[in-house]
């Protein structure tokens, strides 16, 4: 396995008496897509946010490439980290600003961080970048309203490679978009993570796109991880209960399977003050009492 | 067979706008029988959610126009209908759920009130305390724990899946033939989703209530559906038994609606099939099939004629020149094949 780039770390983010992230900790590998899916409220946007300074957190620790993010840090360094690493957002319609033509929101990062001051070699990276989303050099030029859902998710991820970043937060990209467009932008997000080596933490609630675009995949519950391991282990050899009722309400596009699905009820059965992390397989984590994950174990 | 309960011709909707006239219902047909579920499927933009309000007689005029066609519900055209007649329809015979169970309830009433309120405006002279009986049965049918307590509480102290519970009830309150369900899962977690879709199919089948279901999410449809028609740019594009559209589709748009929702069983390499572009402009409809700039098997006639709807079998048609005899033969494409050829082998294997 390659080097880690993200460490996290017992991680908790309390609002008032909510334990919205609730102790969790995982580790990103360089290169790879990281998904995390869970339902609304389990707090898997909450742990991008945090992760990326968003939010100050209540306690544990994030290292990015070996340093913590959260300790003192001078401007310097984190116009670095901010630089290294750059997010993703749900919504195409709310994360652009409307007075901005494309152009200048791909470009607001140069000005920060004081890059490509010339005029006419900005131009020309502004176009490469528009062109690697697959938009053209033209609409450099236009404003957030004049383009289509899937076009300005295409701006927010131009302006999320605008500075090179070495690791990208996606936050729900695609669940604003129609069918069709989410394809098209899942297949953009899978050649930039190839052509520029970049590691993803790709977060969802949809979990056959998570399935199909993550090397592994981690499933929250109420601020808690609650299995962690390849998406193969998660999608056919789940061990947590919970994940098991999860996948067994994906509805197929196959009318046969669906006439006999049979839905797989999460029967509550809390696990409490005692519960760890324990490793059924290698890399294949479940988080439960000793007895729980004894009874849960293949 | 059952009954037909709603025949929809060639209905056309537009709305004037500054930009010019939208075309956004373009000569939709469909039918319906009794205890039958009709999923109609769709992007945004692709008037699935005009058309379903349309037979509610929903659409704001101005500035929407029925510029054509019949809504035939138990034989009566809707159409010409006044809202004092439609109002008697509503609910009574025809209800819908709205997609957003966070903004369809009154928040300033108590959730009792306003199922009793329908049950009181639809049978009349129904005494108050019969209602508030009837109100927490309906509660409890659509599997709210303790309705008695539930009912005099308010929209906000329930969760997301739970109100659309409350919304199902409202609907089903005054025991109407016709459920419309514009997208109801869609802001559902995929497990209350699976709950309130196993709760329709319960209803209906006590009930034999018709269902007009509409989403954008094609295994819902295989979950829910007798029936699908597929829509694009204001017109059925692909219309049949739900077997038909999902393991013998024949509208390149189907196609593509299919190749671009991830395989579970999908090696990740695989790039997903996409549809190129975006959906045509409304204002000036495309000449011809409006379906071909975005068609890798577009013909030069998809660019001059429109199609007409060509039969595959008595329950399956499609709009598209690739089913006239003289087009050439275009096979499936083989990323839709595998997979529809992979879905069949799993269904013997479980019936050995």
């Amino acid at each position: 396995m390659s080097e880690k780039i993200l460490e996290v770390k017992n991680l908790q983010q309390h609002f008032g008496s909510i334990k919205a992230v609730d102790g969790i900790s995982f580790d990103v590998y360089k290169g790879e897509t990281l998904g995390l899916v869970g339902e609304s409220g389990c707090g898997k946007s909450t742990t991008g946010r945090s992760i990326i300074r968003l939010y100050d957190i209540s306690g544990g620790e994030v290292k990015f490439k070996g340093k913590d993010i959260h300790g003192k840090k001078s401007k310097a360094e984190l116009k670095e980290f901010n630089k290294e690493m750059q997010m993703i957002f749900q919504d195409p319609y709310a994360s652009l600003n409307p007075r901005m033509t494309a152009g200048e929101i791909i470009a607001e990062g140069f000005d920060i961080h004081g890059m490509h001051k010339d005029k006419k070699a900005r131009k020309e990276v502004i176009g490469q970048l528009l062109e690697a989303v697959g938009l053209n050099r033209e609409h450099a030029n236009r404003y957030a309203h004049e383009f289509s859902g899937g076009q300005r998710q295409r701006i927010g991820i131009a302006r999320a490679l605008s500075l090179d970043p070495s690791f990208i937060i996606a936050d729900e990209p695609i669940s604003a978009l129609d069918v069709s467009i989410q394809a098209q932008v899942v297949n953009l997000l899978k050649q930039i993570q190839k052509e520029r080596d970049l590691t993803f933490l790709f977060i969802a609630h949809d979990l056959s796109m998570v399935k199909y675009i993550s090397d592994r995949i981690a499933v929250m519950r109420r601020g808690k991880i609650l299995e962690l391991g390849t998406a193969e282990d998660i999608y056919y050899h789940p061990v947590h209960p919970y994940t098991k009722s999860l996948l067994s309400a994906i509805p197929l596009p196959d009318p046969k399977t669906e006439a006999n699905r049979v839905r797989i009820p999460y029967v509550h059965d809390e696990t409490g003050e005692n519960g760890k992390t324990h490793e059924v397989f290698p890399g294949h984590f479940v988080y439960g009492t000793d007895e729980q994950v004894k009874v849960w174990r293949p | 067979m059952a009954e037909t309960i709603l025949e929809v011709k060639d209905l056309q909707i537009n709305f004037k706008t500054y930009a010019g006239v939208v075309h956004a219902v373009r000569g939709v047909n469909f039918d319906l029988k009794q205890g039958e579920t009709l999923a109609i499927v769709g992007e945004s933009g692709s008037g699935k959610s005009v058309t379903s309000n349309a037979l509610m007689k929903l659409i704001p005029q101005p500035p929407g126009i029925y510029a054509g066609g019949q809504i035939l519900f138990e034989g009566r055209d809707l159409i010409p209908l006044t809202e004092k007649e439609m109002t008697k329809l509503r609910g009574n015979d025809i209800a819908m759920i709205f997609q957003d169970p966070m903004t369809a309830l009154n928040p300033t009433m108590k959730i009792g009130k306003q199922i009793t309120e329908v049950i009181l405006k639809h049978q009349k002279g129904t005494p108050k305390a019969a209602a508030k009986k009837r109100a927490i049965e309906l509660l409890d049918e659509v599997g709210i724990p303790y309705p008695e307590k539930r009912f005099s509480q308010y929209p906000h102290e329930f969760s997301g899946g739970m109100r659309q519970r409350v919304v199902i009830a409202i609907a089903l309150a005054a025991e109407p033939k016709l459920l419309i369900a514009d997208e109801p899962t869609t802001a559902l977690d995929v497990t209350i989703q699976a709950q309130i879709i196993e709760l329709m199919k319960k209803i209906q089948k006590e009930r034999n209530t018709s269902i007009i279901f509409i989403t954008h999410d094609l295994g819902v449809v295989a979950n829910i559906a007798d029936r699908v028609a597929v829509m694009y740019a204001g017109q059925i594009v692909e219309y049949g038994d739900v077997n038909e559209i999902f393991y013998n589709p024949k509208h390149p748009y189907t196609w593509g609606l299919l190749g671009s929702m991830p395989d579970l069983e999908n090696k990740t390499d695989e790039l997903l099939r996409t549809i190129p572009g975006s959906p045509p402009d409304l204002i000036h409809p495309p000449k011809g099939d409006a379906f071909a700039a975005r068609n890798e098997f577009a013909m030069q006639i998809d660019y001059e004629q429109e199609p007409p709807m060509f039969e595959v079998s008595p329950s399956h048609f499609a709009k598209t020149w690739l089913l006239h005899p003289d087009a050439p033969e275009v096979p499936l494409p083989e990323a839709v094949a595998k997979r529809i050829e992979g879905y069949l082998a799993k269904e013997e294997v479980q019936n050995v």
